[in-house]
Parts: C-alpha cells; structure tokens; sequence
C-alpha cells in the first residue's frame, strides 16, 4: 500500500520529508511528493503528518445485501 | 527416504492434533498480515499468502487472528479479518480450502486484542482500567461483568463459524498483552469478581471461552491454545512463573489439545524475540509447561535453525515446532529442509519490520522476501522466475545485499551475470555489520544465502577486483548495474581528511584500531551499531553525536529501544541536536541547539554519516544505481532495491 499526498490538505509544513526513513520526501510546488520506486511503505509519512494530509488506508469490501442461503441464519 | 527425514526425523514424523493426523511436526504459526479489507472481509492477497505457507509443506497451517466482536474492541490491526458474523464464512472457507488443498491441517485463530485492541476506536477494553505502558495504544476500560459473559459467547460463536468455514481446528489467542492474557496477568487483571482475584479466579475467563467452545464444537474436534509461559511482567506486578503455570494448567484441562507457549509481552522490558536472545533460548519454558501439565506443547519463540526444534522433539520437550518469522521469510521452508535445501532457505534475520509495519498500520512487510504479499502475481517470481526470452550479460558492480539481490535474481531469469566486489569479502555494510554484538553475525547468514543463490544459476562472484569504467567499457555488458553501497561522508566537515578521522566500516572491519577516546559522528543506525560495537569490545570511551534531536530514527522501534538502553549501559555520551562545524587533532568541535561552541576532545573520530559512494562513474549504456548507492537507507531498502530492479530484466 502506497501512502497518497492529499495536495488539497498538505500545506507544505515538510515534516515528512525530515521523517521519512528513506529519505525520498520532498515538495514540489509547496506540497508533498516522493519517490514511489523507493518507498517502503512503512506509513511514517501518514503517521506523522499533523493535517491528515496523507492517505494510509486500506480498502473497505462492498458488502453485498445479498446473502447466499447456506449463510443465512435466524437472528 | 528424503534426505530432511534422515536428518531430521523427529521433525518429519507425523503428529497427532486432538486425533486428527499431521503430516509432520511443523506448525505455521499465527501472524497478522493487515492484507485484508478495512472491514474484515479476507482478500485475495491473505488467500495467495496463504496457499504459500501451505504450498510449503507445514504439517499445521494457522491462520491469522479473527476478532469476534461487532464493535471491532478486539481488533488490534487495521487489516485484521473478521469473524463476528456468518457474513464473514465465505471469505473465511477460501482460506480453510487452500490449505487442505496441499494435505496440511488448517486452524483457525480466534484473537481479542484487548488492551492492544480497538484500532479504529479511542479506548480499548481489558479486565481493569491499568495505564498503558507504550504510548501507541489506547487507554483501557475495564469490562463489565455482562460484557465478560457477552465475549465469551462471541469466541463460542467465533469457533462455531470456524468450524462452518471447513477449519480443522480453532485456535485461541492468549498471548502478549491480548484480552485473554489480560485477564490472566495479576498486572493488568484488579478485578474482585469471579474473573479475578488469585489463580482460579484469572483463569476463568480463558476457561470459560475454552468450555464454551468445547461444548459447542464436541469432543473430537481440536482445540489450540497459544498462552504465556512466562509474562516477564514482574517490574509492573505480573504473573510469576508458577502462577503462569498453574493458570495454564487450568485452562487446558478444561478440554485443549494442543498448548502452544509463548514468553513476554509487549509490554515486557526485556528482550525475547530480537537478534540477541540465543536461538532455543525459551525452551526451557515449554519444556515446564509439558512435565507438568501434560498435554502436546508448540513452541515458536527463536528456533530458526531446524537443528534447535530437532533437538527439542527429540528430548520431549516440545510436540510441534512453530515457526512464525522463519517462514514469513520463506514459506517454503519444511519443503525445503525435507528435501535437503537448507541452503535455499532465505534466512529471517529476525530484524523484526514485519512487526514494525503492522504498528504502523502498514502491511506485513519482509526485509529478506521482498515477494510478501505479492504471492499470486507471476512477475514477482514467488514461486521462481520464467527464463528471460533473451540473455542478456549483466555486470554488477558492488557485492553487497543490493548487487546480490540484483545478482541471484537476475541469473535466475537466467541472465549472464557477473558481480564484481572491490574488497576480499564480500557482503558490503552487512558483512561489516556482522562483525556487531549479540547475534548481529547472523546477517552472514543473508550474505551467504544470496551468493549461493546467485552461483547456482549461473552468476559469478569476483571478489578482490576493483571496476574501473576501462573494466566496463572491455567486458562491455548490456546492463551495468551500479550498487556501490555508501561510506563516511569525509567531505562533510572541515578536518574530515585528518589522520585522526577514521571510517566506521574500517571499524567494524578490524582494519584500524581506535584510540581510547572515540567520538562516532552520525545520528542514524550505523552510528548506533558502530558505538554498539566499541562498548561491545568494552576499553574504549565513547560519545555520539549528531544533528537529530533523536538518534536511530531510521532503526526499527523494536531494536531501537534495546540499543538505547545498551548505550546507556555502555556509558555513551550522546549530543543530540548537535551540529559538527569541524573535526581537528584534539577532536570536534561542534555547536549545540543555542549555537554554543564545544569541543569533545578524543583519540580517535569515527565518522558514520554514510553517503552514497560516488567513486565509480559511468553514464555510457544501459546504467542503473540501486541500493545505498541511490540514497543511503537500511538493509530491507537495499534488497528490495534488488529485487524490484532485477525482476524487470
């Protein structure tokens, strides 16, 4: 999973970039950007960030209304 | 015959689960992977990594831990599947059907995480309201007596759904500061009710769930119980060994199969699981648990090596080996050791990023496999690589973790490759590295691991040649891959060409001898490992510094706590935030936070602020850099560097 920059909420504040282990943070135009090819994935970006600006979530499942029969249970 | 029963008997004979028969004596134990849906629906990614560890050849395949409560109090990781609802079976029935598709025995887990649960929530609940000791959790409530009850019908229902699902067991998880574990420790259980109180009285929620379940799921069908053995909670008021014991003992009376045993907690300010406890280290725990309580023991904690487990079912002491780390890291291990591999196994290093990512949220993550997680996805060559359509000669310079990596995948696809290493031994920063204190000579283990990979497809190793852009223009490769690693920054500082300054490689190598008085100059990981080092060898004096405001923020949070409270003992004078301005024949100068002048006077400096090594350019061709020669980082960064490079060729 790859952290997204959220551009419409970084403002530029740069902690990232000084909290990325691997050193592949920046700014680009005032907002966060980096290197994808180079990124561990450890979500340090996203844990540190202090406007929610970076997205680190993981997929929901659409649940289906349906219930196949064999899992239908009284309730 | 295959050679791994010769060898190994012990582990290759069947085993028994309640009375359902197991191929051998090798249990993938339970971890959390948070590839599932944010929701707890199971995901096409858990599956394939799934069918790996079963497609691996372990007699007991687990899976990872289900929580049981609609509120998701229990869930403890972002990724965590789910189990509190018939919704969940199908997702759920995938897994079970994959690892009865390769004869294994499948078993579920069922885990409340209490205190370290309630990932999306403010609070986490636990028997009482007892203070967190690590800050990333959540501060618990204490559960009412109608809660108490409503959770133990929730595990009940738990196992009835695990048992829909086509599960051939159901697992309980009671171990490292999870509910169960909670309710068992005197440090964190205050309780006065019927759930508190002394032995008796802490072990009857696990008993209780453990009841419950029996009497749902009958009398044949296998109950697990993964518990501590030892809580290493005394400093916070924990359970003693006796009472963990005796509580044990209680629990598993109650109608369990098969008791695997755990040591410590999260909590706990020792260390268990890292790189400096001795493989085989906690045997002596279960081996209390099976004279005195009498049924199958599993244990899991540092028993990489099969000859430790070998060792162990041999004397008794032990009815399963459980492997957990060691088979993240390569899930084809008991194939492997069965048909006499060992030498193909991908060593664990027990670096411990797998449990670093799953605090942070992150997916489960291998610093030696870089394939975890991407199991189903042919280009990543989990199960091994298509020949390449056409052969191309690669030439690598550099035969440290990143060329390797490079190397043995790249003669797997069946490329012609030749890596070129400037010094004798080859391995770079990790044979450096290994040269460290307490089980850091396990990262050999890595280095050897990838030359052989490497050699047997092909790939030659050079050792001892130094590649000039003359060498490359001769040989004249149709790839050059540039993975020269990193050295000490001499240019950094004024001074830093003195004969008083020396590399910490050189260091760690035993190629130059310090000075008494040694300042190490670095804020990140290798400056820890190299000051690790001197205090290790015990005459020296030593000081770090450097400009973070804390060092070793590059180090994994589960070593860098033990290495802290090393440097401390070792009497290491740390400067944070202090910036060098130069470095002469008394020692260095630098300026604190304020801007104020100090001199550290020493012997010997040290520098450690790795920098990407720029002593070989070249530019003509096909040319890529990976590893520290692109941006100094850890080792994990290096081999996956590798093997994303090299899986494109």
């Amino acid at each position: 999973m790859f952290p997204v920059v959220n551009v419409f909420k970084c403002d530029g504040c740069g902690l990232c970039v000084k909290r990325c282990p691997a050193q592949i943070m920046g700014l680009i135009n005032g907002k966060a950007a980096y290197l994808q090819m180079l990124c561990e994935e450890c979500g340090i970006c996203a844990e540190v960030c202090p406007k929610g600006g970076i997205l680190w979530e993981l997929p929901e499942y659409a649940e289906s209304t349906e219930v196949h029969e064999a899992y239908a249970y009284k309730r | 015959m295959l050679p791994g029963q010769k060898k190994y008997p012990h582990i290759f004979s069947p085993g028994k689960l309640g009375k359902i028969e197991t191929k051998n004596r090798i249990k993938y134990a339970s971890t959390e992977t948070n590839f599932n849906y944010r929701n707890g629906y199971v995901a096409d990614k858990e599956v394939a990594y799934m069918e790996a560890q079963a497609r691996g050849g372990a007699g007991i395949v687990t899976t990872q831990g289900a929580f049981t409560d609609r509120s998701g109090e229990g869930k403890g990781y972002v990724g965590m599947m789910a189990i509190w609802d018939d919704k969940f079976i199908p997702g759920l029935k995938r897994i079970a059907d994959v690892i009865r598709k390769y004869d294994a025995v499948s078993v579920l887990q069922l885990m409340h995480c209490g205190r370290v649960g309630g990932v999306h929530l403010d609070y986490t609940v636990g028997p009482s309201e007892v203070e967190q000791r690590l800050p990333r959790f959540r501060p618990p409530k204490a559960m009412s007596k109608d809660e108490v009850e409503i959770c133990i019908q929730e595990h009940v229902d738990g196992a009835r759904r695990c048992a829909e699902a086509g599960f051939d067991a159901v697992e309980i998880s009671g171990i490292v500061g999870y509910l169960l574990s909670n309710f068992i420790s005197s440090y964190t259980n205050k309780r006065t009710d019927e759930f508190g109180g002394g032995v008796k009285g802490r072990a009857e929620f696990p008993r209780r769930i453990v009841e419950g379940i029996r009497k749902e799921v009958g009398p044949d069908y296998p109950i697990v119980i993964r518990l501590c053995g030892e809580e290493l909670l005394l400093d916070r008021g924990g359970s003693t060994p006796e009472e963990s014991l005796e509580i044990n003992r209680i629990i598993c009376n109650a109608g369990v199969d098969l008791l695997s045993v755990t040591v410590g907690w999260q909590e706990s300010a020792e260390s268990v699981i890292s790189r400096d406890i001795p493989q085989g280290n906690w045997l002596y725990v279960a081996r209390r648990m099976k004279e005195n309580i009498g049924i199958p023991i599993s244990m899991a904690y540092r028993l990489f090596e099969p000859k430790y487990p070998e060792a162990a079912l041999a004397e008794g002491t032990i009815d399963f080996w459980e492997s957990c780390r060691a088979m993240i890291a390569d899930p084809m291990l008991p194939n492997k050791i069965l048909e006499g591999r060992e030498e193909d196994i991908i060593p664990c290093m027990a670096c411990n990023i797998c449990l670093a990512r799953l605090f942070r949220d992150a997916e489960l993550t291998c610093c030696v496999r870089p394939t975890l997680g991407h199991e189903s996805e042919a280009d990543w060559g989990f199960y091994g690589f298509k020949k390449s359509p056409e052969k191309k000669k690669i030439m690598i310079v550099g035969a440290g973790l990143a060329g390797l990596q490079v190397g043995a995948v790249a003669a797997e696809k069946g490329h012609d490759v030749t890596i070129y290493e400037k010094k004798k031994q080859i391995g770079g920063q990790a044979a450096s590295a290994s040269k460290g204190p307490w089980g850091d000579d396990e990262f050999m283990r890595l280095v050897n691991y990838l030359k052989m990979h490497c050699e047997k497809h092909g790939g030659k190793v050079i050792s001892g040649k130094k590649v000039t852009p003359q060498l490359i223009d001769k040989e004249a490769p149709d790839k050059v891959i540039l993975a020269t690693g990193a050295q000490p920054d001499r240019s950094a500082f004024p001074g830093g060409d003195g004969e008083n300054v020396v590399s910490c490689l050189d260091v760690m190598d035993g190629v130059v001898k310090p000075g008494k008085r040694v300042v190490v100059v670095g804020d990140k990981g290798v400056a820890i490992s190299t000051a690790l080092f001197l205090v290790d060898k015990g005459d020296y004096e030593v000081a770090l510094i450097g400009p973070a405001k804390k060092f070793g923020l590059d180090v994994n949070p589960s070593y860098i706590w033990r290495y802290m409270k090393k440097l401390k003992g070792g009497g290491v004078q740390q400067y944070t935030s202090h910036k060098v301005k130069e470095l002469n024949s008394k020692g260095v100068v630098a300026l604190d936070a304020e801007g104020n002048e100090t001199t550290i006077e020493c012997d010997t400096i040290v520098l450690a602020n790795m920098a990407s090594d720029g002593d070989l350019e070249y530019k003509k061709g096909d040319v890529y850099r990976v590893g520290d020669a692109v941006v100094p980082r850890r080792a994990n960064a290096a081999i996956h560097d590798g093997y994303r490079l090299a899986m494109t060729f």
